[in-house]
């Protein structure tokens, strides 16, 4: 075979949070990793967008905060879907592995006793999470420093395309440089994925380019199976406008100088949705109530609502944005947007990909030797992630999971032999779409799969405009996916083959999203069904399970992993959207 | 304002060229009125010339910088840089070209 190859004891994809804290754990085991990324470290992936937030039961703030408080609102919050022992798991290591991430270089807010500051963010009983000063930043810059002290380099700007299977086990991977089209062969005694999320499948998302669900498809087609994927959380706060001033971040003063939301006719409408809450709900009913009112007709005009602080005396606005957010203050000026007067408009955007690869308490996968976490992994948040961090904590603990048992497992196995023919099939697959100068464009396809999924899979559901989601899905992986075409054939950094490897992704996800939202006939969380508005736990207690069968998704559904905690005989009344 | 932009741009690629070349679009109001300068690197690539290449991420957070450009000769983030009627983007000089706007960060920066 004329294909180069690494081979190496542990195969990471992904470089971020989950995936460089599964490398840097790895390899302090003294076994040889390689970790991969679709872009550059640090500067693609989720984590450096992250806030502030990151929880972790340490009891600073709040003696009475512990593990096992931890679990129970996680598990309060995904509605009992959960997979119990791995929340159990991970809440038992969120202490150790998120205070940690100081030593390697991240700064906390701390008190003048040295202990860390924690606040409380909703869905949390005490105040837990830490305030890493900047957000990602901080895990860019104590990730980064840690492969430099451990001298790991990532191998960036590759995409993996295909993990490569021996007698049903993980052998490793195939994909491709995006620097040089060179097709090159990754061959570990084990692989973990952590390649986060999916929602770039949407129209409005706040998750980054390449959050396309690479990991998902790649787990999927190689046989793994998929959960909870009917769930995706939103954030109502998302910059819709005005025109041109989207990249300035408005949410903060929603939060911290309780902005006022308005419609087009000016009326504050969100307590109409929201009465329980006085129309301060949680993230995913606030989005849709934004949502409704603008299929109503009385939303702003980029789709969204105004959002203003207008209502506070001018000289407060300007000394307390002086002081808590300088940023948003001297950006708004410089776009001319006088919050005086003025109103930013937000709107929903997909924020979290809930669902994603089975996994055990050990992080594995139903597929042997292969681990996934972070993002990438379901039955940490089960049917909706609590607000305020715990989505890096799910990296850091599930990092240190997965890299620690990679290397234990790296010591008693041999590498798998890579079948000749699955690599050569793969490499002529890459290569025909290399050369395929006619036909449709991956980004184009993308840009049709985010409207289908927004509209008809996003964030109210409901029978019919599933099976319309579903048959414009299939349409395009019948019609589109096959006469993907790159029509420059440059084989150094061509974002037109990107987009064709990024929207075959993009599809395979999206139709098992939307077969497992049709499968839940009930509304949980980060699910809502018009058709079925009300929570069933007599019926739906269950997680939906997702595995490839030939060219069939065949479901299944199982009682999550409940050993420690009950759910509530009847669940409290709850505002869905109103 | 001018309905048309002028965006000059910095083209590369090591496969093909001996050298590096400017080239002009002009790009129509939709393109880059009220957007961004990634918004209008988006709109070019899409629209007009699909060999561009450049890189992107968080698009608007002004978080990761995988977007950062040489606009008329200085650093800028594109994302976060509303498009005028004249632009002329390079790749930034601190770090190895790969291609156009795309550079070799190498966990720097």
């Amino acid at each position: 075979m004329d294909i180069n190859e690494l081979k190496v004891d542990v195969l990471i994809i992904g470089t971020e949070a989950a995936g460089a804290k599964a490398a840097i754990e790895a390899h302090t085991e003294g076994v040889k990793v390689l970790a991969v990324s679709k872009g550059a470290m640090g500067r693609s992936g989720t984590t450096v967008m992250a806030g502030s937030g990151v929880q972790a039961p340490l009891g600073h703030a709040d003696p009475r905060d512990n593990p096992d408080i931890f679990f129970n609102d996680v598990l309060k919050g995904g509605a009992f879907l959960n997979n119990q022992k791995l929340v159990e798991r991970l809440v038992n290591l969120a202490s150790s592995e998120v205070v940690k991430m100081e030593k390697w270089g991240a700064t906390f807010a701390k008190t003048k006793d040295g202990r860390f500051v924690q606040y409380l963010g909703p869905g949390s009983t005490y105040p837990r999470s830490l305030n890493a000063v900047g957000g990602g930043l901080q895990w860019r810059k104590a990730l980064r420093a840690e492969f430099k002290r451990q001298k790991i380099k990532p191998l960036e700007d590759f995409f993996v395309t295909k993990l490569l299977l021996s007698d049903g086990q993980v052998a490793g991977a195939i994909g491709i440089s995006i620097r040089d089209g060179s097709i090159m062969v990754l061959r570990g005694k084990t692989t973990i994925l952590a390649t986060g999320g999916s929602g770039q499948m949407f129209r409005h998302t706040d998750m980054p380019s390449g959050a396309t669900g690479d990991g998902l498809a790649l787990a999927y087609k190689a046989g793994a199976e998929l959960m909870d994927m009917e769930f995706h959380q939103s954030f109502p706060y998302h910059t819709y406008g005005p025109p041109g001033r989207q990249y300035i971040s408005s949410a903060g003063i929603r939060y911290f100088l309780r902005a006022k939301l308005y419609n087009i006719q000016g009326e504050e409408f969100l307590e109409k949705y929201l009465p329980l809450s006085k129309g301060w709900g949680l993230r995913d009913p606030t989005s849709r109530a934004i949502y409704l009112e603008n299929k109503a007709g009385r939303g702003s005009p980029s789709g969204g609502a105004y959002i203003s602080i207008s209502h506070l005396p001018a000289n407060m606005i300007e000394e307390n944005l002086k002081i808590f957010n300088p940023r948003f203050l001297s950006q708004a000026k410089l776009a001319g947007v006088d919050l005086t007067r003025d109103a930013f408009e937000v709107g929903p955007a997909m924020h979290y990909t809930v669902g994603g690869i089975r996994v055990n308490e050990d992080c594995e996968t139903t597929l042997p030797r292969l681990a996934a976490a972070g993002e990438n992994a379901a039955g940490m948040d089960g049917a909706e992630r609590i607000d305020a961090g715990p989505a890096i904590c799910w990296c850091l603990t599930m990092g240190y999971v997965t890299g620690k048992q990679a290397a234990a497992r790296a010591r008693e196995l041999d590498w798998l032999p890579v079948g000749e023919e699955e690599v050569v099939a793969e490499k002529k697959r890459l290569e025909s779409l290399f050369s395929r100068r006619e036909g449709v464009r991956g980004d184009e396809v993308k840009e049709k799969i985010k409207d289908i999924m927004w509209e008809k899979c996003g964030l109210i559901r409901d029978q019919a405009g599933l099976e319309e989601g579903l048959k414009a899905i299939r349409d395009i992986k019948e019609n589109d996916l096959p006469r993907l075409s790159v029509p420059n054939g440059s084989r150094c950094f061509n974002v037109e083959f990107v987009d064709a490897l990024e929207a075959e992704n993009m599809a395979t996800v999206a139709e098992l999203a939307i077969l497992s939202a049709m499968m839940r006939k009930e509304s949980r969380r980060a699910h809502y069904r018009s058709d079925f508005p009300e929570a069933n736990n007599r019926e739906w207690l269950k997680n939906i399970i997702v595995k490839n069968r030939g060219s069939e998704a065949e479901f299944r559904t199982a009682v999550p992993v409940m050993h420690k905690l009950e759910p509530p005989s009847e669940e409290g009344a709850e505002e869905s959207h109103g | 304002m001018a309905e048309e932009a002028k965006v000059t741009i910095y083209r590369f690629d090591p496969t093909v060229d001996k050298e590096p070349r400017y080239e002009t679009y002009q790009v129509p109001a939709e393109g880059w009125k009220y957007l961004t300068v990634l918004d209008t690197i988006r709109y070019i690539y899409r629209k007009v010339d699909g060999s561009l290449a450049f890189r992107e991420s968080c698009r608007c957070k002004q978080m990761c910088a995988a977007c950062i450009v040489r606009l008329n000769k200085k650093n800028v983030l594109a994302c976060d840089t509303l498009s005028t009627e004249e632009m002329l983007l390079e790749p930034v000089s601190n770090y190895p070209l790969i291609k156009d706007l795309v550079v070799q960060f190498d966990g720097k920066g």
